[in-house]
């Protein structure tokens, strides 16, 4: 083993080794869980459908199928990754288990990398691989279910391919912006930016890591929500539009997608702010209490 | 090897366990670490080992700052805590996931320990019992062959036959190039293996010396109860009639009685310390 200070992938991989299989238990219950959900949610999803047919083709109803497990499945997606990025200090959640991980020889940046691609990474292909199994179930069971030919089809890749435009109900034709890119954007990094606050709560709090950080992201949120209600007398909404006009009519290259792109920015700048925060309570990580600003 | 200079540490600011505390330990040594409960004998263990941040002071180890906690001081450095969890694992998959950290780790020595405390290579790690889990744990940190072992409470939860294998294994795996620091209050178990005694009580060390100097100055003997104790140090009583430390004058070999001698430091160290300033 290579014991120089600097980053060593032979060293990175044998923590992630290491991590994984003394884990293996957790691992496979996570598999279990996953694949039970989603082949539950998949097979009464389609019942539901199947049995409450309208009149509609095979293909309308394999279309809706589609379009409602594609907002379910994002749903579900990021609600399981916030869930995994808040139990990034799982190794760490014992006294005994501290000792254990912080006396392992690697460098600090590498059993941090290793937790990221747990929680991130390796959590997220536990996921799909539930999810195809559950696919795969789902299709070993169709002739229970009196099911259109559509629904034979492999449907995870129709699932994923539903367009943004048909889950958010908005026609890119009338929609005024020019670029898809710019609502891709905003979505992603409003995604990352709740991912990572995630992260710092997994690495500040100890115990029930997720109840707590959701907690404080709910207080936050009906905080800002009075706040903004008790702005205006008019609605907030229009309040708020109100506020974009002036600021478009300010200056002629304030546009929707100039303000949707900075506010796009400012999540990514928090977003990077998170993860350095959380990267410096996992380096000044002690066997006592975690306390963000220890010397 | 390890040196600890000016370390102050607390556990918030109303348990303050050292203050300006210094103490220098060689290698080559089984270093005896006894204090009264509280006084930061499994704090010093983490210290040295970087797991606490001092607030102020620092501990070295090969002239290598422990808080950075290199790879290269991380791989020369085995902790055994009081208590400890294993991974549902056997013990071979167990030395497969961990020995790759350790450039030093013998197989050798892993098989000879486990033989000597009876136990295997196919053993399920999360199936022993508490006494058989640190005794499979023991055995992996002794053949890391790392240069600095740490351990807490080692013989707590070992039976009497295990305890005696505990010296014997300790013993054998012993070299030059190792130091072993050993914290427990069992003195019993551990004072024919100690070659240094070192005694803490948080803000100082009440005694820091080799066995060799401590026997050489002083001498410990067992008297009835009609005996006179004229001129000694400390007097303890115990089932025989007392326990004696006497200054050597006349240097006189006896074995150390580890338990006296805590007690004669903690009832009173002046009287000790004016033999070995001498």
């Amino acid at each position: 083993m290579n014991t120089n200070m600097n980053f060593s992938f032979t060293r990175l991989m044998a923590v992630m080794k290491r991590d994984m299989m003394e884990n293996w238990k957790t691992n496979i219950y996570r598999l279990i869980g996953c694949y039970s959900g989603t082949a539950m949610a998949f097979l009464f999803g389609m019942n539901g459908i199947l049995s409450g047919n309208r009149g509609e083709t095979g293909e309308m109803q394999y279309a809706g199928f589609c379009n409602t497990f594609h907002s379910i499945l994002i749903f579900v997606t990021f609600f399981y990754l916030i869930v995994c990025a808040s139990r990034i200090m799982e190794v760490m959640n014992t006294k005994n288990k501290r000792i254990s991980y912080m006396m392992l020889p690697a460098t600090i940046g590498e059993k941090f990398i290793s937790r990221v691609i747990y929680v991130c990474i390796i959590s997220m292909v536990i996921f799909f691989v539930g999810l195809f199994l559950a696919e795969l179930t789902r299709l070993a069971l169709l002739p229970l279910f009196d099911a259109p030919a559509e629904f034979s089809r492999f449907c995870l890749f129709d699932i994923m391919s539903v367009s943004f435009y048909d889950t958010i109900h908005i026609n890119p034709e009338v929609y005024e912006t020019s670029s898809t890119f710019i609502p891709y954007l905003f979505l992603i990094s409003n995604g990352l930016w709740g991912h990572s606050i995630y992260i710092l709560g997994g690495t500040y709090f100890r115990k029930h890591p997720f109840i707590k950080t959701w907690g404080i992201c709910m207080a936050a949120f009906f905080l800002i929500l009075y706040t903004l209600v008790n702005i205006s007398d008019e609605g907030t909404l229009i309040y708020i539009l109100k506020w974009m006009g002036n600021l478009a009519n300010i200056s002629s290259w304030i546009n929707e997608e100039v303000i949707f792109s900075t506010i796009s920015i400012i999540f990514l700048i928090f977003t990077v702010i998170n993860w350095t925060l959380s990267y410096h309570m996992f380096r000044n990580s002690q066997i006592t209490d975690r306390k963000p600003f220890r010397r | 090897m390890i040196k600890a200079e000016h370390l102050t540490f607390g556990y918030g600011k109303n348990k303050q366990v050292f203050n300006d505390f210094n103490l220098e330990i060689e290698k080559g040594k089984i270093v005896g670490l006894l204090g009264k409960n509280g006084t930061g004998k499994s704090t010093l263990l983490y210290v040295i080992c970087g797991l606490l941040k001092p607030s102020n002071g620092n501990v070295t180890i090969k002239g290598i700052d422990i808080r950075r906690r290199l790879p290269q001081t991380l791989s020369d450095i085995y902790l055994i805590p009081e208590e400890f969890d294993l991974p549902n694992l056997s013990m071979k998959q167990f030395v497969k996931l961990n020995s790759s950290f350790y450039p030093n780790f013998s197989n050798e020595t892993l098989n000879t320990c486990l033989n000597d405390f009876d136990l295997g290579m196919d053993i399920n790690l999360s199936e022993l019992s508490m006494g058989q889990k640190k005794k499979a744990y023991m055995c992996f940190a002794l053949a890391t062959n790392t240069s600095l072992l740490l351990m807490d409470e080692p013989t707590n939860g070992l039976d009497i036959p295990s305890k005696s294998q505990f010296r014997k294994v300790i013993a054998s795996g012993m070299t030059d190039e190792k130091t072993i620091i050993i914290s427990t209050h069992q003195v019993r178990d551990i004072d024919r293996l100690l070659d240094h005694i070192t005694i803490i009580d948080g803000t100082e060390v009440l005694l820091n010396k080799s066995v060799k100097e401590i026997t050489d100055k002083l001498y410990f003997c067992e008297q009835s109860i009609n005996e006179p104790t004229d001129g000694a140090l400390f007097i303890q009583p115990s089932v025989q009639g007392n326990s004696i430390i006497m200054e050597n004058r006349f240097d006189e070999e006896s074995p150390m009685n580890l338990e006296v001698l805590f007690n004669a430091i903690l009832a009173d160290r002046n009287n000790i310390q004016k033999v070995f300033n001498k």
